[in-house]
């Protein structure tokens, strides 16, 4: 974390490139400027139910337009987001049933790119407006990258081809291939002990790439309960000789999709009698033709609509309740945003094709990140709000972009480049489960000492991005020259004394004089916790002796206010993190520069050490190492210039959390 | 947590009397084309790690890091560069800017014939200057480099700018009769982008009133 960041309140990273879901960019809205104290009006609940943007925010939200050449973000935790609609398909029935509106909107950077990382995770909850439209979708990922656990391998004709290339897979590293063979092939896994229990309203799914210059007449998908195989979907000609047509064990859904790009392949559970069933093997039929399959699974489309919430509808709407019938995160087809995280949005209200809502809001789960161990070994993927994940994601996208013909040196200077164990460290630290008497009944709840739910919209180097995610986890960082090394709140012994003996020339002292103090701190953030992602502002404890000299400054110079620009996390960790800055910049303004000799040349920014020094009075001393500047050393010994900054008492902040509050009163 | 330093070395540093010698040294990674052009340099000529470093570095650089915004650089400066190597680096200047570059220090322990290295700052060369007494190149630690690491992807729009029941979505066919989906568009405007013009959904300005029903 930069002192800069400390003092301006994030000011000196432009934060229109770090989006915490109060950016003013493309997707995410500023929060609002204050919070109401009065008896809320139906506009300003209204407001407050879709995550607290104003008229104005929810006027820009509600442009439908894309805007041509913005850059789509890349985002962290759990953000949300007013969606940007890109397509709209009006399916008018009934041959797919009721009318239908399907909406397709970007998210941000998702699949696809460097390295081809990043997966986003799922929507979590999706509006159209203040209503809610469905409350979660959730996803079993069964078959990506390697077949289940304890599967049985039936290679059939096909064999079980994994290729990372030709066609470059869906989603992760691997798809696997059907390659050319006249008439039906196949190839199938069964008996798995990781299993996919089916349930009432889901949906099976599953990725397809047909091969454009020859195409199969048919592709099938077959679902194994044990022994039972009774199960099949397929898609064009019904020449596969399994199963009696029209029953579970064949069912019609629908054409062949388009050859030479990425389709969906999708059926209701209920389609092919598996409700209540569990399944654990899949075969991937074709009847002749080659074609690539990748991630297949179940998600659930039971999002139940909370009745009774204020509706937002500007312009004209239909009149009828909008249902969502499916959301879904993935690529759109036919279109140009491959690479994109995109929510599908189907509404399934009889509609007509001029009727269309007039936007949408989501909360989504985003990237994916990997795990690593101490040794820098990837040992994980998956969803974690993480600082330090999200850090490592885009390290690894750093040197990819800079080594982007050598992927392999990419990945060799990307292991080397960092500390894997104080990384792991950080990691440890920041989702390391801390108690907070949340509702001030003197229960205490568990919640994790930092999360980092973020994105970058723009431009950004990778010390923007360090200065992001520590930042938003109490943590500092450091560059050894050769590693970065990552300092988290934990305690941390001094690594150096300085004394006379090792002082090079007399230290000298300076204090920020209280005029150039502020000494009112509030952060602004979304509360993680709550439904709806809604802003919050929080103070530091005002029952500390530390408040007590922030009141006394406050009385003798006039308020002197900073605003923090804090992503979304829990009201505790904003509160912390006010209070960690309140210390950081308020509470120690003591500084001084010395000059160390040779033995000090192993110090970096951040470290603590102490100082015994009669010009000074001190006698062991805590101080933090602001700067380090290593001299040339031509004729003489080596010699370091250092400013140091007094540390009273701790910057530790772990227990400086309060009982949330429900407003803040703000002048 | 301090710099990891190699083993031996602060216990050198630190011992009463020693006599330790230290050095600057640079090295450069020029990519040219598919073919890596190493360079070693130091503030003196000397042979460790199984390299001779040429003695170009004019002194030891500097090298600041702090908690400010400041990145962690270093100028380093270069003289007595002979007349094949300058003509060498003049036909790389191009592929100077942006090298990678590792600056360092090197101890000698003269009582025990100890010898220690360690880079003290790996960056990309983002300056270079000379006169006619030495090349001065800055080297700006990668992690403050303007590589960026943000989103790679633009929106590309497939869809015109204009209102969606407008003329301007050039269909001549009879508006209100229109479709109004994707699947029309491309049909109408077969073997072209302008297809792409179908909107997909109507554009709301700032003014439209938010209604919220009692």
């Amino acid at each position: 974390m930069r002192r800069e960041l400390l003092l301006d309140g994030g000011s000196e990273v432009d934060q229109s490139l770090i989006d915490f879901g109060g950016g003013d960019r493309f997707i995410n809205f500023e929060p609002l400027a204050v919070v109401p104290q009065h008896i809320p009006t139906p506009i300003e609940i209204a407001q407050s139910l879709a995550g607290g943007l104003s008229l104005e925010q929810l006027d820009q939200a509600a442009r439908f337009e894309t805007e041509e050449g913005v850059p789509i973000g890349i985002f962290y935790g759990k953000i949300l987001f007013a969606l940007k609609l890109v397509s709209h398909l009006y399916e008018p029935g009934p041959g797919v049933g009721l009318p239908r509106n399907n909406f397709t909107g970007i998210l941000g950077e998702g699949w696809g790119g460097l390295g081809r990382h990043g997966e986003f995770n799922r929507i979590v909850k999706a509006w159209q407006f203040g209503e809610e439209l469905a409350s979660a979708f959730n996803y079993q990922i069964y078959v990506d990258d390697a077949v289940p656990q304890g599967a049985t391998i039936i290679p059939g004709l096909d064999g079980w081809n994994w290729i990372s290339t030709n066609p470059t897979p869906y989603s992760r590293k691997y798809a696997h291939q059907a390659p050319l063979i006249a008439g039906t092939h196949f190839h199938q896994f069964s008996n798995a002990s990781q299993t996919m229990p089916v349930q009432a309203n889901d949906q099976l799914y599953c990725f397809v790439w047909l091969d454009p210059t020859n195409p199969p007449t048919e592709v099938m998908l077959q679902w194994q309960v044990g022994a039972d195989a009774e199960h099949r979907a397929y898609w064009g000609a019904d020449s596969i000789p399994f199963g009696t047509p029209g029953t579970d064990g064949r069912r019609n859904a629908g054409a062949l999709p388009a050859t030479g790009k990425w389709v969906l392949l999708q059926i209701a559970a209920s389609q092919v009698g598996l409700v209540g069933l569990t399944v654990n093997g899949m075969a991937f039929i074709c009847f002749g033709g080659s074609a690539a399959w990748d991630q297949a699974g179940k998600y659930n489309s039971s999002g139940v609509p909370l009745g009774g919430t204020y509706l937002f509808r500007p312009g004209v709407i239909a009149t009828d309740a909008q249902t969502i019938e499916h959301a879904f995160l993935g690529i759109p087809t036919g279109l140009a945003y491959s690479g994109a995280a995109n929510v599908f949005v189907r509404l399934n209200t009889t509609q007509s094709a001029q009727d269309r809502p007039d936007g949408f809001k989501c909360i989504a789960e985003c990237r994916k990140t990997y795990n690593y161990d101490a040794t820098g070994a990837e040992i994980d993927y998956g969803y974690a709000p993480s600082p330090a994940r999200a850090a490592a994601d885009r390290f690894q996208f750093f040197f990819q972009r800079r080594y982007r013909d050598r992927l392999d040196i990419a990945a060799d200077k990307f292991r080397r480049r960092i500390d894997w164990r104080s990384w792991v460290e950080w990691l440890k630290n920041s989702a390391e489960l801390i108690p907070w008497d949340r509702e001030g009944n003197g229960v205490n709840v568990l919640t994790p000492r930092a999360e980092f739910n973020g994105g970058f919209t723009g431009p950004t180097t990778m010390a923007q991005v360090l200065d992001a995610t520590c930042g938003q986890s109490f943590t500092m960082w450091a560059d050894d020259g050769e590693k970065i090394i990552f300092l988290p709140p934990t305690p941390r012994s001094p690594v150096h004394h300085f004394h006379p003996g090792n002082i090079t020339s007399a230290p000298q002292r300076s204090t920020l004089k209280p005029r150039a103090r502020y000494n009112r701190f509030i952060g602004r953030f979304r509360n993680s916790e709550s439904e709806f992602l809604e802003p919050g502002a929080v103070e530091p404890p005002d029952d500390t002796p530390q408040n007590q000299l922030r009141e006394e400054s406050k009385s003798r110079t006039g308020e002197i206010r900073t605003e923090l620009a804090l992503g979304g996390m829990t009201y505790s960790q904003a509160q912390r993190i006010t209070e960690y800055t309140a210390r950081f910049t308020h509470d120690n303004p003591v500084r001084v520069s010395l000059v160390g000799n040779a033995t000090s040349i192993h110090l970096l920014k951040g470290d603590y050490v102490t100082v015994s020094h009669p010009v000074l009075g001190w006698t062991y001393q805590l101080c933090l190492v602001v700067s380090v500047t290593v001299r040339s050393a031509e004729n003489s010994a080596d010699e370091c210039e250092f400013t140091l900054q007094k540390i009273e008492g701790s910057l530790d902040v772990d227990t400086y959390h309060r009982p949330r509050q429900v407003t803040l009163t703000l002048p | 947590m301090p710099r990891i330093m190699p083993p031996g070395l602060m216990e050198a540093l630190g011992r009463p009397g020693s006599r330790i010698s230290a050095y600057g040294t640079l090295e450069l990674f020029i990519v040219n084309g598919a073919e890596t052009k190493s360079y070693y340099f130091a503030t003196a000529s000397l042979k460790f790690n199984g390299i001779a470093w040429q003695p170009h570095l004019r002194k030891t650089p500097e090298i600041t890091s702090s908690l400010t915004a400041e990145p962690d650089a270093a100028i380093v400066e270069l003289q007595n560069v002979d007349t094949i190597l300058g003509t060498e680096f003049a036909n790389l200047e191009r592929f100077l800017f942006g090298a990678e570059a590792k600056v360092g220090r090197y101890w000698q322990d003269l009582e025990r014939g100890d010898e220690w290295h360690k880079v003290f700052l790996t960056g990309l060369v983002d300056d270079i200057g000379d006169d006619e007494m030495a090349a001065r190149v800055t080297i700006v630690s990668d992690i403050y480099s303007d590589v960026d690491v943000g989103p790679t992807r633009n929106i590309r729009r497939l869809c015109h700018a204009q209102p969606y029941k407008g003329f301007e979505c050039g269909s001549t066919s009879n508006l209100p009769t229109c479709p109004r989906t994707l699947a029309a568009c491309q049909a109408r405007h077969p073997g072209s982008d302008a297809f792409a013009r179908h909107m997909g959904a109507p554009y709301l300005d700032n003014k439209v009133q938010i209604t919220i029903p009692q």
